[in-house]
């Protein structure tokens, strides 16, 4: 009965204008970031979480869910036809969508794009309702140990998939656990690192510190570029008919859509594996799977719509570790669970037994918005792309004065913005040097819950290091650590000896 | 032969990690000026970011320990080609440019900063003609106040110089 009562809580929170107002707004917020390579689903939600401080919590979380769900959808717009992928999953669209988009096909390979992308997410919002019920269970038998185990293995997972930055993935991750001690320690009640600053008493706050290290960064990296994305105005043009025939297509390729859903939404339930690896994968399988193999990479349509569909299905498989363990899976979920802890909402076992009421509207929302998004792509996909004609002179200030302003207004605290600021310099100084920024925000986010879960530890273990080997699951979330932190190395040996075999004559 | 590897930005990188270095020496120094109970985790985390950053630097050592490093902890691709991977054309200028934001913030608060730097970005900066910066700068200006302090309620900082010419 509770499960039906939180559903209904759930759409019933959906119900009025007001939320589906917001919905819509943060579904077109979210295409437009999607467009501008760089910016995407993280800087949008960091940009917009100082103005749902006014809002009930499930207004946020709808705003917020229209902004993700949408991202991806309008990333393949630039990514077919300009050869430049809006968010980073949509690099694979680019293999096939360009070249389509060079045979004056491009409104088919948009129209095919965002119906694979808008199916994806539905079925990627199906698997998360599926294994809701049994995360529930997983969460309730996970104790301290565990959880440590677990936000370790996330940290270690997110490092990895930062592909030969791995090292500078766990320094970065390092980094964000020690700023993450900074302030006032719930363990102990001690104030740590503040240096006698009584701004630094609360710690680094989350917000402030995301919307640096992903929108000011950014900001700092476009206008020092120059130029704007696009040069061309005539690459922005799309014929209609052929968006509808790309819908039929996408349509009639059912199962290229299943197939590329099932990997993103499994790729995505994997902490910090992402929607790059999703459509990446999606893209392999379908090319090694699909009848017209020859034509990948010169136009194949399967091309476009496998990728499409994995990386917006993996939103919701991204979520499970998000809501179930607290732990996020990519830099946009570490700056959603800022979100949530910003309106009093605890990610993690709490979220999933006191408040699925949230779950249930972050699910419906996600759904709308996925649809949405996929109809205004459809019908707006030239608009959308004449964004990528926008000066990063003129784009700059403007995405600057909304951040700036938006990290004061949250405490009305001029420090904020400095340390914003801040944020900003040391993000743009990982883009140049090659240090992952991913993983600095799952970091800050799991600092606290890695240090409370292993105090606790500690505890229960009465000091012996032990206590993380006593169960099956903390077991398996070793053997998972291990394989994490020895992959890297495997994966290079692995190269290295194909690379040494000598290949057969042709 | 040099010590260290030959790659772009090969000065900055070595920089790099002797910043996180000393960040990580200097973590784990101060970490010591609390009880062992508070100072577990801490430590925990500066000794092993200590030994991540000694391994990045001998990964980046032209020596069979080096390469080996390098090797087996995923450095098969060189760092230094930045995350987006595309060159930015003053890097230092962009530096300067946003705490000058900053600071013009804090001395004239966010709405003339913001007309300012957006005048400044299109008209010195970008191709713009002064007369289109001017009206994009009136425009960003007035969507700001509009949208955070009539339709948001925020009362706006008018930074310390501002400020009180404004009230007064």
């Amino acid at each position: 009965m509770e499960v039906f009562a939180t559903f209904a809580e759930g759409l019933y929170n959906l119900a009025g204008w007001w939320a589906l107002t917001l919905l819509a707004i943060g579904t077109l917020i979210g295409l437009v970031f999607g467009v501008v390579p760089g910016l995407g689903g993280s800087a949008a939600i960091a940009l917009l979480t100082p103005i749902t401080i006014s809002m009930q919590p499930f207004e946020a979380i709808i705003l917020m869910a229209g902004v993700m769900s949408s991202t991806a959808t309008s990333g393949a717009v630039t990514a077919i036809l300009i050869n430049t992928p809006g968010t980073a999953p949509n690099a694979a669209t680019v293999l096939d969508g360009y070249p389509l988009a060079k045979q004056g096909r491009a409104g088919y390979a948009i129209g095919a794009a965002a119906t694979a992308s808008g199916i994806g997410g539905l079925l990627g919002i199906g698997f998360l309702i599926c294994v809701i019920p049994i995360t529930r269970e997983i969460v309730l038998a996970f104790g301290p140990p565990e959880f440590f185990l677990m936000a370790a293995l996330g940290l270690c997972a997110v490092a990895v998939s930062t592909e030969g930055k791995f090292l500078r993935g766990l320094i970065v991750a390092c980094f964000g656990l020690a700023v993450a001690t900074v302030g006032f320690d719930d363990v102990s009640g001690e104030v740590r690192y503040t240096f006698d600053s009584m701004y630094l008493w609360d710690g680094i706050k989350l917000v402030p510190a995301m919307i640096g290290l992903f929108a000011v960064a950014e900001m700092i990296h476009l206008w020092s570029k120059g130029g704007s994305i696009s040069e061309d105005p005539s690459n922005t043009k799309i014929d209609f008919a052929q968006v509808l025939e790309g819908v039929r297509e996408a349509v009639r390729r059912w199962p290229v859509v299943l197939r590329g859903s099932a990997i993103g939404a499994g790729v995505g339930a994997l902490p910090g594996v992402g929607g790059t690896v999703a459509a990446f994968l999606a893209y392999t399988v379908a090319a090694q799977s699909d009848k017209n193999r020859a034509n990948f990479g010169k136009g194949e349509i399967a091309g476009v719509i496998a990728p499409e569909s994995a990386n917006n299905a993996k939103e919701g498989g991204s979520l499970i570790p998000t809501l179930a363990f607290g732990i996020p899976g990519s830099a946009e979920m570490a700056v959603f669970l800022g979100v949530l802890v910003l309106h009093g909402l605890s990610p993690g076992p709490t979220i999933m037994t006191q408040h699925m009421d949230v779950v249930w509207t972050l699910i419906f929302a996600t759904v709308i918005a996925g649809v949405l998004g996929m109809f205004v792509t459809l019908f707006a996909a030239s608009n959308i792309a004449k964004l990528t004609l926008i000066e990063s002179r003129t784009l700059a200030p403007i995405v600057l004065a909304f951040a700036l302003i938006g990290s004061y207004s949250l405490n009305n605290e001029i420090m904020d913005v400095a340390l914003t600021i801040a944020f900003g310099l040391i993000g743009f100084a990982f883009m140049r040097l090659g240090y992952p920024r991913l993983t600095f925000p799952i970091a800050l986010v799991l600092g606290p819950i890695m240090e409370t879960s292993f105090f606790q530890s500690m505890i229960i273990g009465d000091g012996s290091l032990a206590v993380f080997l006593h169960s099956w699951p903390s077991r398996i979330l070793v053997a998972l650590l291990v394989v994490a932190l020895i992959f890297p190395a495997g994966r290079v040996l692995l190269k290295s000896r194909r690379r040494r075999r000598p290949q057969p004559a042709e | 032969m040099s010590f260290f590897l030959r790659s772009r930005n090969r000065t900055a990188s070595l920089i790099s990690i002797a910043v996180l270095g000393a960040f990580a020496v200097l973590y784990v120094h101060f970490s010591y000026d609390y009880e062992p109970k508070v100072r577990t985790f801490p430590l925990i985390v500066g000794f092993a970011m200590i030994v991540f950053v000694a391994l990045d630097f001998i990964s980046h050592t032209n020596t069979a320990l080096g390469r080996l490093v390098g090797t087996l902890v995923g450095m098969d691709k060189p760092p230094e080609g930045g995350e987006t991977g595309a060159p930015t054309a003053s890097p230092i200028g962009a530096l300067v440019w946003i705490p000058a934001y900053g600071v013009l913030v804090y001395l004239f608060g966010f709405l003339a900063t913001a007309g300012l730097y957006m005048f400044i970005s299109m008209a010195v900066f970008g191709k713009s003609a002064p007369l289109r910066a001017a009206l994009w700068s009136v425009l960003l200006v007035a969507v700001v106040y509009v949208f955070f302090e009539v339709a948001l309620g925020f009362r706006l900082f008018q930074g310390i110089v501002l400020g009180p010419l404004l009230a007064g």
